[in-house]
């Protein structure tokens, strides 16, 4: 059967995240609070399955947009270590 | 006197009338600083020019030798001093001069007498008051510098200012630091650049002197003009007992040159070290932010994902125990266990009474796996 395929679904990141355009928008705390709701509603486990895993796919859209924003802003923030030891 | 292009007046009757008014005026006691005197060995007269303190004016001076001499200490150039004199029109060649009879040079307790008078108007008038000292700019864009035709007084300022903030850019205004210059000197020098409006902030230098020396910076015109100046005004007079009263009305008394170029600008070094750390500061900051946010997305994920497997494992289980449940309510455990289910072949019906069948029927019998005819012997 394919349980056992099933089963190692949500362990890891899906391999290619799609974010799409309502996402991509918004502003880092709005996506990253997003996230945070949708953490807790499928925490909750009143969600029925079809609902959970379409919240799951969105937060995980909502996570990689996050992500990205972190690593745009990472750089820029870094960039003074070699510049600093210059005389 | 009615005169008209018809019937003019000849030179003479013209000059007998000016001598007439001008001795009108009699003798005069006058203030005044003198700028020239001129006497030659062997002459009874000797001339002095006697100029206005503060204003660009004179008078020529004519007297007996014999009343310079009495005049103690002796009459030099620069001097301030009263005089006794009256005019003379000499007609011969139409020229004024004020005949002195007496000099009294002004004494130096009289000038201090003068200072305090003036240092108690100003006092009254608040205008040695804290609250009305401005607070010189963090980074002038330009600084007017007053000071002595290449003295050392501006040396100190243009390079201990250069050494802490080396593109300090300045105006400078050479003028007289004392003498009868000064006071209209400096005046102009301080409108000219309250002219400029890039002037921030105004310093005015010399080195030190003498109390007749550092007169003018006691003059009344010299600290109104101070005073009234757009620009806050550093003062950097060098003084040995006697403030001068430019000291006491000035936004910030510096004691010596050298001293108001270190508080006239930043210094560059220091401040570079300041934006430095702060720059540092800031960057470490926000790359906590950054790492901070990191952390809550990546323990935000594991949660996700942890609850969208806990919940697909769930309805797994759900559906094996319904699946479990309807196997068990199958039938077909039943016929496993070896029973069998019969039918008529006619009717279809179910058989659970041998009554129901007749012998030589035709039966339908289904066991587990297939099923097959068969007919009721007995």
């Amino acid at each position: 059967m394919a349980d056992n395929n099933e089963a190692n679904m949500a362990d890891e990141a899906p391999s290619i995240v799609i974010i799409p355009e309502d996402i991509a928008v918004l502003g880092f705390e709005e996506a990253r609070d997003e996230l945070t709701a949708i953490v807790a509603k499928l925490e909750s486990g009143g969600v029925p399955l079809e609902d959970a895993l379409t919240l799951w796919e969105r937060g995980e859209a909502l996570a990689a947009h996050c992500q990205r924003w972190l690593d745009a802003a990472t750089p820029e923030a870094e960039l003074d270590d070699e510049t600093m030891e210059e005389p | 006197m009615e005169t008209s292009p018809d019937e003019p007046a000849p030179v003479r009757s013209i000059s007998a009338k000016l001598q007439e008014w001008i001795s009108r005026l009699g003798a005069v006691w006058i203030d005044g600083q003198i700028t020239q005197v001129s006497r030659r060995p062997g002459m009874r007269t000797a001339w002095v020019t006697l100029r206005d303190v503060e204003v660009d004016m004179s008078l020529s001076v004519v007297t007996d030798t014999g009343v310079l001499d009495r005049v103690s200490p002796p009459i030099a150039e620069g001097q301030r001093v009263v005089v006794h004199a009256k005019p003379e029109f000499y007609p011969g060649r139409g020229q004024l001069q004020m005949r002195a009879r007496e000099f009294r040079p002004v004494g130096r307790g009289a000038l201090l007498e003068e200072l305090e008078r003036l240092k108690a108007l100003f006092a009254a008038e608040g205008l040695f008051a804290a609250e009305r000292k401005r607070p010189l700019p963090f980074l002038p864009r330009r600084i007017g510098l007053i000071s002595g035709r290449a003295s050392a007084a501006m040396t100190d300022v243009l390079v201990n200012a250069r050494l802490r903030w080396p593109s300090v850019h300045f105006e400078v205004r050479e003028v007289a630091v004392q003498g009868v210059s000064a006071v209209p000197d400096v005046v102009a020098a301080i409108e000219d650049l309250n002219a400029i409006p890039e002037v921030d902030v105004i310093v005015l230098a010399r080195g030190g002197g003498s109390v007749e020396d550092l007169l003018p910076f006691s003059n009344e015109r010299l600290v109104r003009a101070v005073v009234s100046s757009r620009a806050p005004v550093v003062s950097a007079i060098g003084h040995e007992q006697d403030v001068p009263i430019v000291d006491l009305v000035a936004d910030l008394r510096a004691s010596t040159p050298t001293d108001a170029a270190k508080r006239i600008v930043p210094d560059l070094a220091e401040q570079t070290l300041i934006i430095d750390a702060l720059q540092q500061r800031g960057r470490a900051s926000v790359r906590r932010r950054i790492d901070l946010e990191q952390d809550r997305l990546e323990s935000s994920l594991e949660r996700m994902r942890r609850a969208i497997s806990h919940t697909i494992d769930q309805a797994r289980r759900h559906i094996d125990h319904l699946v479990a449940q309807v196997r068990s309510l199958s039938p077909l455990a039943t016929l496993e266990r070896g029973y069998a289910v019969v039918q008529s072949v006619d009717s279809g019906s179910l058989i659970r009474d041998a009554d129901q069948v007749t012998v030589g029927e035709k039966l339908r019998v289904r066991v587990a796996r297939g099923q097959f005819t068969a007919e009721r012997q007995d």
